[in-house]
């Protein structure tokens, strides 16, 4: 959830317009479908800029990028070793090396969506966004509804904070891991699905209050084409182009694979 | 006089339910006027609130009956978002919901946007909103920044510069501190002195609007039982034990014997003829002895920023002891529980379990030996019978189905449920959801109970049935730590030691008199109950609760 939380800095991706971003977020993740090397230097870029846009201050980013990681890497490792044939097996009808080569890859471009999405919502404030999407002439009311979702998320994630804890001094953490389980899911969901309701419940209300949906909204802030952001669109459009050509002067695999796959 | 708002004979049940909220009310209020609306939870204040701005029968939907009339203008048939445009704005209770943006300017400009206004209009209308209610310097501040007291002035402004004719505001204080209380009603009282604006107010905090309003009614089971003058409203008898919070001035009056319903002049006058000082009977403070089962020692605490939150604190709380702390919003209440309670390691210094030897602890070595139960401690209800939620923790602890059937029901018994034991804890009363969840806590069987603001949102019964249990816990030995900022309720209740966090720092230790009276409590930005004032104001500082103050008046009424 944390994913669209945007982290107030002030980075050069902070500075960008929105539109450019998005742009600049559809090339990445476009292009690391186009070659394996595009994917392999795109990662590097996006690892770059999210150290750059300081996207990895997002709440618990490590833990779950690590374990998005993992379950991603050895699900499709396992799914790829058994529905495609292998040459070398590395555990025998169960595990491929062409499976790890694939999976290794599909992870990569997963990886490469979630990170760039993470840099886009974390340097674009919700009201920025809001105001960009107006600017396109979509819907105010789904506008509305998005920027707000994005706004309540550090409030809700303090809920389930509050929540967990408190629940937890209840004990359950002193018992067995089924139990344990058992007892998060059904001590932990209830409680919290009800604290977000009454609390979507209350900003409806406000909204309602508030003359939501508008018939026509005004456009609080209006956001402007700065130079640096003609020069975000040329390097996107360069980037495009540069990963486009290295699949046609590059070999398609970086390693030999059956012929089957 | 215009009426500005007129509802006649308004009945609403909400879809899904069968007892009404709302039953046969005619209402008729004048333009200017100011009114107060209280009751008990679930009386249906809010739900009359949400009549007049639209939210019922448009977005909750039921059986609705009667017709509302806005300056004569029949409205029944707009939803709260037309309404919204003929003028009627809402302050809402919880100033985070309604604050729909990061930054105050656009959270303010959140319904003028909608109303399309041209983006300079917005602007100067923002600034002016802000300026009524002396918050023109926040207006690029993060909202996130902002404290309750402060945010809730903003959701004020945001309501306001629309420049409504009608400001319905529901429990606008209920989430806020004395202090921030206080200056929010200062505020909306100088707003009222300059615009042309009809107010209603829906509020417990009745002490601080007693002076403020000029029309009260009080609701009972969705029925208005009185409505008049508020003078006149809160000297009936049936208000007396209606279970709502009676302005402190009217009870001195009640004590004083004076019948003829008197201004607050003349109660004071008359009051300061009949006071006698005499000798106040000791403060109970029976838990403080033997050995601590929390020792803090030289505790300091920062989170990642550079600030202290907290600074040096040493504190002992003892087996049998009902500890207060208290503190504005801010001080470092609620991290001091968190370190308590093992979610939070102290930078500097140690928080000691001498009993199970524990030095600075974590969370999971506590389970069991502390309590915590955080704001809103129902909301963690979640099994479907109040026997399977208090059978819980029982089973997790791996008790046999005998003795946990003997145990539950004992339980059960301490805390007044045993009779609605296989009811569904969500369709109980709210004061029955405490005693459920309480009893849930207790059956973990913990040795120190820590309490977190636990009453804010509560009317007066339901807080007072609160200290009523936790005293009921205390008399088995059990140790009590309630953070609240609630000033009249620990007035008003048996509590054996305070301390006052000031900006991180132990400000103020001691019994209920001498922290009360001191005006130290003042500089940690608190303030001081009512009846403190009062007696104040006639030269006795000493006088902290009801029970004080009947001791020093020769022939008191008991109210």
């Amino acid at each position: 959830m944390s994913f669209f939380e945007y982290i107030p800095e002030n980075t050069i991706y902070h500075r960008l317009h929105p539109l450019v971003k998005l742009i600049y977020v559809l090339v990445m993740i476009v292009s690391s479908w186009f070659n394996v090397w595009s994917a392999l230097i795109i990662m590097g870029i996006s690892l770059a800029s999210f150290y750059v846009s300081k996207s990895w201050k997002q709440r618990g980013v490590g833990k779950t990028l690590t374990i998005t990681t993992i379950i991603l890497f050895l699900l499709n490792w396992f799914l790829y070793s058994v529905a495609y044939p292998s040459e070398i097996w590395l555990i025998d009808r169960f595990l491929s090396l062409e499976g790890l080569y694939l999976s290794s890859l599909l992870t990569f471009r997963i990886l490469i969506i979630i990170i760039n999405i993470m840099i886009f919502f974390s340097t674009t404030t919700p009201e920025e966004l809001e105001d960009f999407l107006l600017s396109i002439h979509l819907p105010s009311s789904l506008i509305i509804s998005f920027t707000l979702t994005i706004t309540f998320i550090p409030l809700v994630a303090n809920e389930i904070k509050r929540i967990y804890q408190a629940q937890l001094l209840r004990g359950i953490t002193r018992i067995g891991l089924v139990k344990r389980i058992t007892g998060y899911i059904s001590s932990m969901m209830l409680p919290l699905m009800i604290s977000i309701l009454n609390r979507a419940n209350r900003v409806a209300e406000v909204l309602e209050i508030y003359g939501v949906p508008p018939e026509n909204r005004t456009i609080l802030t209006n956001l402007r084409f700065q130079k640096r952001d003609y020069i975000g669109l040329i390097i996107s459009l360069l980037l495009v182009i540069t990963f486009y050509l290295l699949g046609l002067v590059l070999p398609p695999q970086l390693i030999s694979l059956s012929p089957y796959v | 006089m215009v009426k500005a708002i007129e509802l006649k004979s308004i009945s609403f049940t909400y879809k899904g339910r069968t007892r009404p909220a709302l039953s046969n009310i005619d209402l008729s209020l004048q333009k200017r006027s100011v009114t107060l609306i209280t009751g008990r939870s679930g009386s249906g204040k809010t739900s009359l609130i949400k009549v007049i701005n639209g939210l019922i029968p448009h977005f909750y939907l039921g059986k609705f009956f009667g017709e509302v009339y806005f300056f004569d203008e029949d409205v029944t048939s707009l939803t709260a978002s037309e309404r919204f445009k003929l003028g009627i704005s809402t302050v809402m209770q919880f100033p985070e919901d309604q604050l729909l943006s990061r930054k105050v300017w656009r959270s303010v400009a959140f319904g003028l946007a909608n109303l399309g206004y041209p983006r300079e209009v917005i602007l100067r209308k923002v600034r002016w909103a802000l300026k009524l209610v002396e918050m023109e310097f926040f207006f690029d501040k993060e909202v996130n920044s902002l404290s309750a007291g402060q945010k809730q002035k903003i959701a004020l402004a945001s309501a306001l510069a629309i420049e409504p004719q009608l400001l319905l505001l529901d429990e606008p204080t209920s989430q806020l501190d004395p202090l921030s209380a206080q200056k929010f009603i200062e505020v909306l009282k100088n707003i009222t002195k300059d615009l042309d604006l009809t107010v209603v107010i829906s509020e417990h905090r009745v002490d601080e609007l007693y002076d403020y309003v000029d029309e009260a009614l009080i609701l009972d089971n969705g029925s208005i039982i009185i409505k008049g003058p508020v003078r006149d409203v809160f000297y009936n008898e049936s208000v007396w034990h209606s279970g709502i919070k009676v302005p402190t001035i009217i009870n001195l009056a009640r004590a004083l014997g004076l019948e003829e319903k008197p201004s607050r002049e003349e109660i004071i006058r008359v009051l300061s003829t009949r006071v006698k000082p005499k000798r106040l009977s000791n403060i109970n403070t029976s838990g403080k002895s033997g050995e601590p089962v929390l020792r803090i020692r030289d505790l300091s605490f920062k989170y990642n920023d550079k600030k202290w939150v907290l600074k040096n604190i040493n504190l002992n709380v003892f087996r049998g002891e009902f500890l207060v702390v208290m503190g504005h919003n801010g001080s470092g209440k609620t991290t001091l529980a968190k370190l308590m309670i093992g979610l939070l390691k102290p930078n500097k210094g140690q928080v000691i379990y001498p009993e199970k030897k524990l030095i600075n602890p974590s969370f999971k070595e506590l389970i069991g030996y502390v309590a915590y139960a955080p704001q809103n401690p129902e909301e963690l209800i979640f099994n479907q019978t109040i026997y399977d939620e208090i059978a819980f923790p029982l089973r997790l602890r791996g008790i046999n189905k005998q003795k946990l059937d003997m145990l539950v029901r004992e339980i059960a018994k301490k805390f007044g449920i045993e009779n609605i034991l296989y009811k569904s804890p969500y369709s109980v009363s709210g004061g029955e959801k405490l005693r459920t969840i309480l009893a849930s806590i207790y059956a973990l069987d913990p040795v120190v109970y820590i309490f977190d603001e636990p009453t804010r949102g509560l009317d007066w019964g339901r807080k007072t049935e609160l200290i009523d249990l936790i005293n009921r816990i205390k008399r088995d030995g059990k140790s009590i730590i309630l953070i609240t900022h609630d000033i009249e309720l620990v007035s008003s209740s048996n509590i054996d030691r305070i301390i006052v966090l000031n900006n991180g720092e132990l400000w103020l230790e001691g019994d209920k008199r001498s922290v009360l009276a001191s005006d130290k409590i003042l500089e940690a930005k608190l303030i001081k109950p009512a009846i403190c004032d009062i007696f104040s104001s006639i030269g006795y500082r000493e006088i902290v609760d009801f029970r004080d103050a009947l001791t020093y008046i020769s022939e008191a009424h008991a109210p």
